[in-house]
Order: structure tokens, then C-alpha cells, then sequence
């Protein structure tokens, strides 16, 4: 369905809980290594003091480095009124789920610019890694989209959750399956978790994502890491809905939505317990054998489609 | 994975203590900040001498420790003839300015 | 050491080498010779490479006041004997010039740089005699270890340019690390020329921590230097302060209480285990495998939390002193360091389990940071990163001191030199350190803790050799009044940073703090 009004209501939700999943993660984490950890709620009082603090430009910086922060929330805002959450409804009428691909990839772009606009040794690196990643990744994403897609014939997200949804069990097949471990994968790579990259270390030599964010602060900071917080809350959403989407209401009830609503949630807690749980049970790969991992996501994609044809 | 949960955390359980919302109490012995017994000492200045960094000071009738220079070796304590001066449990010692670091003590001359 | 091997030593010499010796004289295990400054280098060559002794240290004393010139030491080690040679030579004080010693033994490199900065005496044959541990804005002719120059001058600074070795070619970029990183570490300056990840060259600029210890040593009393050493390396706080004081006790011919030896080697075992497990600690966490990280970091705060019980201070400071230690284990200690290190022991062969079985762990630890047994050999590494090679060197076995000679234990010796051989011999070290505070506890014999010793004679000299968990340390002393007239301090790491130069070629920049963490290196010790 194409209703501007749930779909802000549905963006807003997304923005809301964001640094919530990241605040359950880290908990997670922190409890499975026998510590205490910080509070669930941390993100929040961390992005509140962001936003109270000045920031500080380096003088080699052009304006790539100032609009940088803006684009990336921005994009990050336009994507979230194009996923659906608990209602197969979305901003359809702004595009589907190619430009939601490629809203991410601009994101990216500006991110990886504005690394080497401050001229500092540690951000070309950082975009250098960033797009030897999503050089492979971005193809398996797009092909995973894709076997949805065939399936339900529309590449609309919230056509596709539609779709889903109405046909019931009868439509559930490999395909889907094998679409939903690429995208798992995919998602790891993309938000720089483990085995691609440690969001918690402090060693600048061996960082990916972190390396693009070491030139920002204050405001600009805080705007950044909302932006990568949305994003992995965006990659589970469009992981749900585009291919296992079975819970989401198809008409605005107060039964269906919040059936829809608790599936959601209990969906988001469950992607981000798996995440937890894998980033807590091996170390970051080499930087060489992520390729290998990543191909391993595109077969799995191509995989995806091969059976749409074949079985 | 599971093996590492179930060796983990399932056994020991969470080890780190909610510090500082609960309190923590040092062992016997653990070296904290040096305190004096106003009543023994009797001012005849050999912590002074020992003291390698000079944190301890006297003017008359006044003993001053700067913790900010202390080292908390201890020395103090064993020297002084009179036990005077003893290196307590207490290492809450913060405080916002740096005055606030020198301890005062009325002693006799 | 005796006559014997003296004469050996002598004979195995060229004839006009020996013609260059102009005084021998034996002391315990120690033989010294002076020698005339024209061979001075070819001897050190000669006994390093013939009878495959290791560098120990090579230092400079002004003499200035006393004989009107500088003398100049090179200390060997020799191999598998408890027994040392000392090569004296002197400097005249107006033609600050001798012949450099690193055409003959590449490991004096350091060592004359150092001599260069803080004495002014220069080396004639030296490849690269850089400032070390000055800043670049240090005045020139200024040398801060002279007895001319007061210890709380200040100096005016003039900024000078610092020349890099410089890797030119197609591709090839300089990635400058430091001097301030992004965690909260101490002060190094790194300068990878890179060729897209793969490194091709480091160069490594340390000296930011130099407090000027020897310089403050030479002021402060014997028993307060005790904690001046203490706290030249914090982690190493008893390795530092035991080499001190077994210096001092060899000034004045003192014996230390039976019971205070056995003491000294309990606390030297557990600084041992604890920075061994900060270690495989670190290791672990610099692959992002945390469970594991924080499995050994916590531990870590398990045996710091016993040495707190023991001695209150979780880093041992306040436990040796002149003449022995302060006080001894109590049986209530005894029971509970007992129980401690059992639970230490199983934990640790979990977690050791734990890692080895984790083949994402183990992927990024083996072949990585290769350090070959000549490069090794030749740089003079010490410590559980040269065992991890084939040296086969351990001062607690080869000198030993305090009560090792009573204990027994094995010396874990591997050969691959990558960075799991490195976290092989450091657990391997952990269970035999388990085993020799066992042994100790239960042969501790009974006694005073300490006993008073006299002010040591001016004049005199001692040296103490410890293994602390990163390899050798000397300290070496010249008495003068009721304090050093000459403090040399030579930390392992001082040794060990040249490897990281050689080990991290060829292997790409992420695995740079991997190699780093698993040598385990001291900042604060290399730059005194």
C-alpha cells in the first residue's frame, strides 16, 4: 500500500528504537563476556551529549566534510519511509526497494569522501577497506532483492511484504531461504560488525567504519552514528519484510497492527540476539579472507535466483 | 558458540560488581592514603625525612600530606617511631580542585 | 669464573688483540678486562661471535672528576656458563670519539645512540647516530648524563628536523602513527612505508616517556631508590625493584635471609602470571575474540586481587627492600594464594582450550609477525618473544639468582616465531610459574624476612641481572656517597623494540597492534 501517514509513523518508530537494538546488543555482548556492561538505554544519554557539544572542522576539510553528516541522516530518513515495519504499507510513490540500495550506497559515497577529505592517513584507509566490502557486497544484496522480487513480482517493498503476506505458507520456498542467509550476511558487512570489523576497538590501525568517523565531533559525530544505528535497524527491517514478513498487518485494524507491532519487535530482538551472539563467538577475520566471506554471500544470492528458475 | 556460552557465562555468571552503586571495601593491608593519629605524633619529623617525594610537610602545629605528590609507598608508616601514622583503606580521593588534595592534621610541636 | 677460562679466553684471541689488554682482574663470576681503545670493538666481535656470548649492555661513565676521562663498558654474557666478561675502555674527555662496536655486534646500535645523546661521545663508524631519546629540540652539546650538567637546569629548546629513513616507489605510502593514538596507550611514533597493506618497511620513533631516571638516581639515597626503581616500568614494579636491591646487597657483599630469597621468587612468579595473562589477554582481544579477551582479563584481576591480599599493592610496590623484604607470607596468605592458584590453573587451561579450538582465533595468530631465529639471534632478543624463536635463554636458569638455584622448573623453547608460538610459550610459562610458587610454598624455609645491610662503599661496582616476564633487566651500580654514582638501567624491552622493525614485514597493517601486543613491549622502560 502506498499511505505516506504510516509510513512517517513507521520511519519514526525505526528512528525511535535504533539506539535502543545497538543498547540491547552491547548488553548482550557485555553480559556473555561475564561483565556487568552499560545500560540498555546508553546510545541515548551518548547521542544526547553529542548534541550538546561544539565540533571541531580540520582546516584541510572542504565542504564534503560539512554536508556529509546531513546526507547520510538524510538518506537514512528517505529509506526509513520506504521500509515497512508492521504494516505493509510504505512512501511507494517515492520509489522501491532499488532506490532504498542505492539511498545506502550515497550514504556510503559521502561517507567515504568526506574519510579522505580531512587528508588524514587513517580515513583513506578506512575508504579504501569500506569499498573493497561493498564492491562485492553490494551485488549480493541487489541479487537477493531480486529473488524476492520474482517471486511476488513487484519490487516494492511494501508490495512484496504485501504479497507475502496474503499468500500465505504456499509461497514459502528455498528461495526464500537462501536469500535471507546472503542478506544476513550482507547486513554483518554492511553495519561493520564481526568478522568484518570490531565496532568496539580502539586500535585505529585495524578499523573500517570506525576509521571514516574519526575526523567528526559533536553535533556532526552525533548525526553519524545515529545514521549507522538506523541503518542496521533498516537492514533488519527490510530482512523481515522482503522476505519472511509473515505477522505484518495488511489493513489498519487495532487487531492486525498490533499483532504486526509484537511481531516486529519480536523480530528485531531476535536478529539482534543472533548478532550478538556470532560477534561474541569469533574474532574479526583477516582483512585478505573477507573476500572469500563475501563471495560466499553473492553465491548464496545467485543461488537464490538459480532456484527461483529451477525448482 | 555454544560450548563458550555454556562454559561462560552460564557458569560463572556476571563477575563485574555494580561499583559505585555498591560499595567496595579493600583488603587488610591494602596501601591507601597515609592517616594520622593526631594524639601520637609529637612533630619530631621523621616522615618528613623519609618521604621520597616531599608530600609530607610541618609547619608548626600543623602536619600537611599533599596527596597529589604522595606515591602511597608506605614508607611513612614504617618509620615513624611512634606508629602516628598509618596507611589507611581509603582510596575514594578525588576531588574538583587541587587544594583539595592536601590533607591537614593538628599535631603537638 | 676462573683463571682457567680466562686464559682460554685470552689464548682464543689474535696476538694483537691480546696485546691490547692492558689490566684483567677476576670477582665472583665476573672477569675484566681494559682494554686499549683501538681494539676495544674487535674484542667484543671476537668474544660475541667465538665464544656466542650476548650483548648484555654497553654503557658510558663520566669520569671525568676521578680519571679525566670517560670510561666506556660493554658487558657479554657468555653462553651457558653463570659467567661474564666486562671490556673496559677509556675516552678522552676532549676528543669525544671511539671506534663503534656495531660494525662487530649489530645490537650496540641502540646503545651508542643512547651514549651519543646523553654523553655527547661519538661513535666513528656508526650507519645512523640519530637522537634516541632527546627530543628533536634538545640544544645540541647538551648531554644531561654529564656530572656538569644539574639535573633541574632548564634548557633552551630549538626545533630541529628529524630525518626518516625514507622507502620511495610506485604505490608505496607512509602511514604515520602516533605519538597520539587512539586508545589510551603510551607515546610511540610509527612510520609504516606501505604498498597498498602489505608493509615494507618500519621505523619506529620512541623517547617520548624519557623521564631521566638514571639522571635522578645518581641523587637519591639507596633505600629511596628502591622506589625509583620501582616505578620505571609499572607493570614491571618488582622485577625493577628486585634487580635493584640485589645490585645494592652485591655493593656491600650483603646475604639476604634464606626466607626472603624463596619470598622474592613467589612475587617474581606472580608478576609473571598476571602480565603473562594481560598478555594472551591482549592478544585475543586485539582479533576481536572478546569472550576469550575478557576470560583471561578477568583472570588477570583474580591474581592482582591476591597480591593485593598478600602485600597491598595489586602491582607488588612496597615489598622489596634493602637487605630482603618488608614481610613475609603469613599462613592466612599462604592458604588463600594457594586456593587462588588452583582455580588460576583450571580457568586458564579453559580458556587456553578455548582459543585453540576457535579457528577464526587461530587464523589470524599463526604466520603471522615471523621472527626467524637469526634475525632474532642477531638483534639480541630476550625473553618469551626469542624462546618463541629457538633461543634457548632464561636468566632464571642460566644466572640464577634469589632462590631459582633451589627450584626446578622448564624452560619452554619453541622455533616457528609467529605469533601463536609467542602465546604458546607465554601459557606455557603461566603453568610452570603455577609450579614454582608451589615449590617455594611448601620448601620456604623459616627466618627473618630481612636484615640490615651497611651504606655500601663509594667506589665499588655490582650489577644485577633478573628475568622479568619480559625478558632480562640489568641494573648496574657505581657506589658514590650513600648514593649511585653511576645507574644503568636497561629494561628488555630496550632489546626487544628492534624486532617489531624486522617481525611485521611482509604483513599487512591490521595485523601491525597484533604483532605489538604479542612481544609485549614497554614504552616507559625503553625510554627511562
Amino acid at each position: 500500500m502506498n499511505d505516506p501517514l504510516l509510513a512517517i509513523i513507521q520511519a519514526a518508530l525505526i528512528l525511535g528504537l535504533a539506539p535502543l537494538v545497538t543498547g540491547i546488543i552491547r548488553k548482550v555482548k557485555a553480559v556473555l563476556q561475564s561483565r556487568q556492561g552499560p545500560p540498555i538505554l546508553q546510545p541515548y544519554y551518548d547521542l544526547q551529549k553529542l548534541f550538546r557539544k561544539s565540533s571541531v572542522v580540520s582546516s584541510d576539510a572542504s565542504w564534503v566534510s560539512i554536508i556529509t553528516p546531513y546526507v547520510c541522516m538524510a538518506a537514512m530518513v528517505v529509506a526509513a519511509l520506504l521500509v515497512p515495519v508492521f504494516v505493509t504499507a510504505s512512501f511507494g510513490s517515492l520509489g522501491d526497494l532499488i532506490v532504498v540500495v542505492y539511498l545506502f550506497a550515497t550514504a556510503r559515497f559521502f561517507m567515504a569522501l568526506a574519510a579522505l577529505d580531512a587528508g588524514s592517513t587513517f580515513g583513506g584507509m578506512g575508504s579504501s577497506r569500506e569499498m573493497m566490502i561493498s564492491s562485492i557486497i553490494e551485488p549480493a544484496i541487489l541479487l537477493a532483492i531480486f529473488s524476492a522480487a520474482l517471486i511476488t513480482g513487484t519490487t516494492d517493498l511494501a508490495g512484496i511484504s504485501q504479497v507475502l503476506v496474503v499468500g500465505g505458507y504456499d509461497l514459502v520456498r528455498p528461495t526464500l531461504f537462501l536469500a535471507f542467509a546472503a542478506f544476513f550476511i550482507a547486513t554483518l558487512a554492511e553495519n561493520a560488525r564481526i568478522p568484518f570489523d570490531n565496532p568496539a576497538t580502539h586500535l585505529e590501525l585495524t578499523m573500517i567504519h570506525e576509521a571514516m568517523l574519526l575526523e567528526y565531533s559533536g553535533k556532526k559525530l552525533a548525526l553519524m552514528e545515529m545514521a549507522s544505528m538506523t541503518k542496521l535497524v533498516l537492514f533488519i527491517a527490510i530482512a523481515w519484510s522482503a522476505f519472511f514478513p509473515f505477522g505484518m498487518a495488511t489493513e489498519v485494524a487495532i487487531l492486525p497492527v498490533a499483532i504486526g507491532l509484537i511481531a516486529f519487535l519480536v523480530k528485531l530482538l531476535l536478529f539482534a540476539l543472533a548478532i550478538a551472539l556470532i560477534e561474541s563467538s569469533m574474532s574479526k577475520m583477516r582483512l585478505f579472507r573477507l573476500p572469500n566471506l563475501l563471495t560466499g554471500s553473492f553465491i548464496l544470492a545467485f543461488l537464490a535466483v538459480m532456484s527461483f528458475y529451477i525448482l | 558458540m555454544l560450548e563458550t556460552i555454556r562454559k561462560g557465562v552460564l557458569k560463572k555468571g556476571v563477575v563485574t560488581d555494580r561499583y559505585p552503586y555498591v560499595p567496595y571495601m579493600p583488603y587488610d593491608g591494602h596501601l591507601g592514603m597515609p592517616m594520622v593519629d593526631e594524639a601520637k605524633c609529637t612533630s619530631d619529623k621523621v616522615c618528613e625525612q623519609v618521604c621520597p617525594t616531599t608530600a609530607i610537610r610541618f609547619a608548626p602545629g600543623q602536619l600537611s600530606i599533599d596527596l597529589g605528590l604522595c606515591i602511597f609507598c608506605g614508607e611513612c608508616a614504617r618509620r615513624c617511631p611512634h606508629q602516628a601514622i598509618i596507611m589507611s583503606k581509603e582510596f575514594e580521593l578525588a576531588s574538583k580542585r587541587r587544594e583539595g588534595l592536601v590533607r591537614f592534621y593538628v599535631v603537638q610541636q | 669464573m676462573n683463571e682457567r677460562l680466562m686464559g682460554e679466553i685470552i689464548a682464543s684471541m689474535e696476538e694483537e688483540l691480546a696485546n691490547g689488554i692492558k689490566k684483567t682482574g677476576i670477582k665472583g663470576n665476573h672477569v675484566w678486562m681494559t682494554v686499549e681503545q683501538s681494539v676495544f670493538p674487535k674484542i667484543a666481535g671476537h668474544i660475541h661471535n667465538s665464544w656466542g656470548a650476548t650483548l648484555v649492555s654497553m654503557h658510558a661513565v663520566d669520569n671525568r672528576f676521578i680519571s679525566s676521562d670517560y670510561k666506556l663498558c660493554i658487558i657479554l654474557a657468555l653462553k651457558g656458563e653463570d659467567d661474564f666478561v666486562t671490556l673496559v675502555t677509556s675516552v678522552d674527555s676532549k676528543d669525544t670519539v671511539f671506534p663503534s662496536v656495531t660494525p662487530e655486534i649489530f645490537s650496540a646500535d641502540w646503545y651508542e645512540r643512547e651514549i651519543n645523546d646523553m654523553f655527547g661521545l661519538q661513535a666513528k663508524g656508526h650507519p645512523d647516530l640519530k637522537p634516541l631519546v632527546l627530543y628533536d629540540d634538545w640544544p645540541e652539546g647538551t648531554y644531561p648524563l654529564r656530572k656538569d650538567f644539574a639535573a633541574d637546569s632548564r634548557v633552551l629548546r630549538i626545533p630541529r628536523p628529524y630525518n626518516y629513513r625514507n622507502v620511495e616507489g610506485e604505490g608505496v605510502f607512509v602511514i604515520p602513527v602516533g605519538p597520539v593514538h587512539a586508545g589510551v596507550i603510551e607515546p610511540g611514533h610509527f612510520r609504516f612505508s606501505v604498498a597498498g597493506e602489505p608493509i615494507i618497511d618500519l621505523e619506529l620513533r620512541l623517547g617520548y616517556v624519557h623521564k631521566g631516571i638514571e639522571k635522578i638516581s645518581e641523587r637519591m639515597p639507596y633505600s629511596k631508590g628502591v622506589l625509583l626503581a620501582e616505578r620505571i616500568s609499572g607493570d614491571n614494579s618488582f622485577a625493577h625493584s628486585l634487580a635493584y636491591c640485589q645490585a645494592v646487597e652485591a655493593l656491600c657483599n650483603a646475604k639476604v635471609p634464606e626466607r626472603s630469597r624463596f619470598v622474592r621468587c613467589i612475587f617474581s612468579e606472580l608478576e609473571r602470571i598476571y602480565n603473562h595473562l594481560g598478555d594472551v589477554g591482549g592478544i585475543a582481544l586485539d582479533t576481536a575474540f572478546s569472550i576469550g579477551a575478557q576470560h583471561a582479563y578477568i583472570l588477570r584481576e583474580r591474581v592482582m586481587d591476591i597480591n593485593d591480599l598478600l602485600t597491598g599493592s595489586r602491582f607488588l610496590r612496597g615489598v622489596n627492600c634493602l637487605g630482603g623484604v618488608w614481610k613475609g607470607i603469613d599462613e592466612r596468605g599462604r592458604s588463600k594464594l594457594i586456593e587462588r592458584l588452583v582455580m588460576v590453573k583450571l580457568d586458564f587451561q579453559e580458556f587456553y582450550d578455548e582459543v585453540i579450538g576457535t579457528p577464526s582465533v587461530m587464523d589470524r595468530l599463526e604466520t603471522t609477525g615471523v621472527l626467524s631465529y637469526e634475525a632474532a639471534k642477531d638483534l639480541n632478543i630476550v625473553g618469551p618473544g626469542a624462546r618463541a624463536s629457538g633461543i634457548d635463554r632464561d636468566v632464571r636458569r642460566d644466572h640464577p639468582y634469589a632462590a631459582y638455584r633451589d627450584l626446578s622448573f622448564k624452560v619452554p623453547i619453541l622455533t616457528q616465531g609467529d605469533v601463536n608460538a609467542r602465546f604458546q610459550v607465554k601459557s606455557e610459562e603461566i603453568f610452570e610459574s603455577i609450579s614454582i610458587i608451589e615449590q617455594a610454598l611448601s620448601n620456604m624455609p623459616e627466618g627473618e624476612p630481612r636484615i640490615d645491610i651497611p651504606t655500601p662503599e663509594p667506589g665499588r661496582t655490582a650489577m644485577s641481572l633478573v628475568e622479568s616476564p619480559r625478558g632480562e633487566l640489568l641494573h648496574w651500580i657505581v657506589s658514590g656517597e650513600g648514593k649511585p654514582f653511576r645507574h644503568k638501567i636497561r629494561d628488555a624491552s630496550f632489546h626487544n623494540w628492534r624486532a617489531m622493525e624486522v617481525a611485521v614485514l611482509g604483513n599487512i597493517v591490521p595485523d601491525f597492534p597484533l604483532v605489538n601486543k604479542s612481544f609485549s613491549l614497554s614504552y616507559s622502560g625503553n625510554d627511562l
